[in-house]
């Protein structure tokens, strides 16, 4: 009863209170950390380095792993929030390097696919019957991701990030300049033209 | 069909949610009256409602979090308890790491044959060749520290060499010396 009383005393405790306390070696708001930001390490990691969810699970504990290793260094300059998505993103950069190395070496053995070619787009592209009767629209649906996903992955490397914090994770100009350690002013022209490109290239879709 | 020059950033922040209270005022005020602008605005967040809905964010079930949180519990457990020279990688920036690997191996290559030159050059020092020729050198300091004895010596040899040959015609001459005598005694 009292340990339970103790844990809502917890979860009702701020950012800033739960750090102090995450300092000072209190497992429970460690624990309480990890299930506050959970979802949302995830989700940046799902839109950012992969879609795999076993990639996406070991970035997002490799992340969470490292911000509380260092949780003493954190210094509140910025908000606990700010600082742990930056971790996420550099986390995920990591990952994507070590991918690519890999990718790089495999493709130098014969007969071996490309990561990128079985993990992204074949296994997506199965068509999902169960949550729609109408074959129809479950293609069109299977395209558009296809064609969504595409034009992303075209536009330059900043803008794509930039885009995805924005509309798939939900995050302010303010929050994506301080995660990134860019400006506002940077943060907004990477924002309009990736929108600009994706509205031409995304045009049929947008527009029926 | 464009939206107003003046308006563009301004309908970008509106869509995206990134106007303030003042922005938005005059903002609606123009939208009211312009009919391009409107039309713009809507296609834009049809835009993005299609692109939010191809790609959905993925949610978590509170089992796969909890199960999330327990891995990384236990990890942080395993951790607490190694080495510290173990956990000091951990605090070591990972991209560093191969390069340090790779600074050490070199190190040890080039110690390895550092080392291996450093031997040869003191094998040279105290090669047999070295050693002959020091040997010589000996000889030569030896000769020359006991020059007078041996000249000593050469002299004592000929004066032997000299009293054997004096020795060895004495008997005849003493021979011929006595038959000369007799002949004048008789």
């Amino acid at each position: 009863m009292e340990a339970e009383t103790e844990e809502k005393s917890v979860s009702i405790l701020n950012d800033e209170e739960m750090v102090t306390r995450a300092k000072a070696d209190d497992q429970k708001a460690v624990t309480e950390l990890i299930h506050r930001y959970q979802p949302k390490a995830y989700a940046i990691a799902f839109h950012l380095c992969s879609e795999e969810s076993d990639e996406v699970r070991d970035v997002t504990q490799e992340a969470f792993l490292k911000a509380i290793r260092s949780i003493k260094k954190f210094r509140g300059q910025a908000s606990f929030s700010t600082w742990f998505y930056r971790i996420v993103v550099n986390t995920c950069r990591d990952f994507l390097r070590r991918k690519r190395k890999k990718e790089r070496l495999f493709s130098l053995w014969p007969g071996k696919p490309h990561g990128n070619e079985v993990s992204q787009d074949n296994s997506k592209e199965q068509p999902d019957l169960k949550g729609h009767n109408d074959p129809m629209a479950v293609f069109t649906g299977k395209q558009l991701t296809r064609e969504v996903r595409n034009a992303l992955r075209a536009l330059p490397e900043k803008q794509r990030v930039v885009f995805q914090f924005k509309v798939l994770n939900e995050m302010t100009i303010k929050e994506i300049a301080q995660v990134t350690g860019s400006s506002e002013g940077t943060i907004k022209s990477h924002l309009f033209r990736a929108t600009h490109s994706l509205r031409n290239v995304l045009k049929d879709w947008s527009e029926s | 069909m464009k939206p107003c020059s003046d308006y563009q950033e301004t309908l970008l922040l509106d869509v995206y949610g990134e106007l303030n209270l003042v922005e938005r005022r005059v903002w609606e005020n123009h939208l009211s009256t312009c009919e391009h602008c409107r039309k713009e605005k809507e296609q834009l967040l049809r835009l993005l409602k299609t692109i939010k809905n191809a790609l959905p964010t993925p949610t978590l079930s509170p089992d796969k979090i909890a199960e999330h949180v327990r891995v990384i519990q236990r990890k942080l457990k395993e951790e607490a308890n190694l080495p510290w020279w173990r956990k000091a990688r951990f605090h070591l920036p990972q991209r560093l790491i191969p390069a340090l690997t790779t600074a050490c191996v070199l190190l040890i290559i080039i110690s390895w044959f550092g080392l291996k030159e450093f031997k040869k050059f003191d094998m040279l020092s105290t090669s047999p060749q070295t050693t002959s020729e020091e040997q010589i050198n000996r000889d030569d300091l030896e000769v020359v520290k006991n020059l007078e004895f041996l000249k000593e010596m050469e002299d004592v040899e000929k004066l032997v060499k000299h009293l054997d040959e004096t020795d060895s015609q004495s008997p005849s001459t003493q021979t011929e010396n006595n038959n000369n005598g007799g002949s004048d005694d008789a």
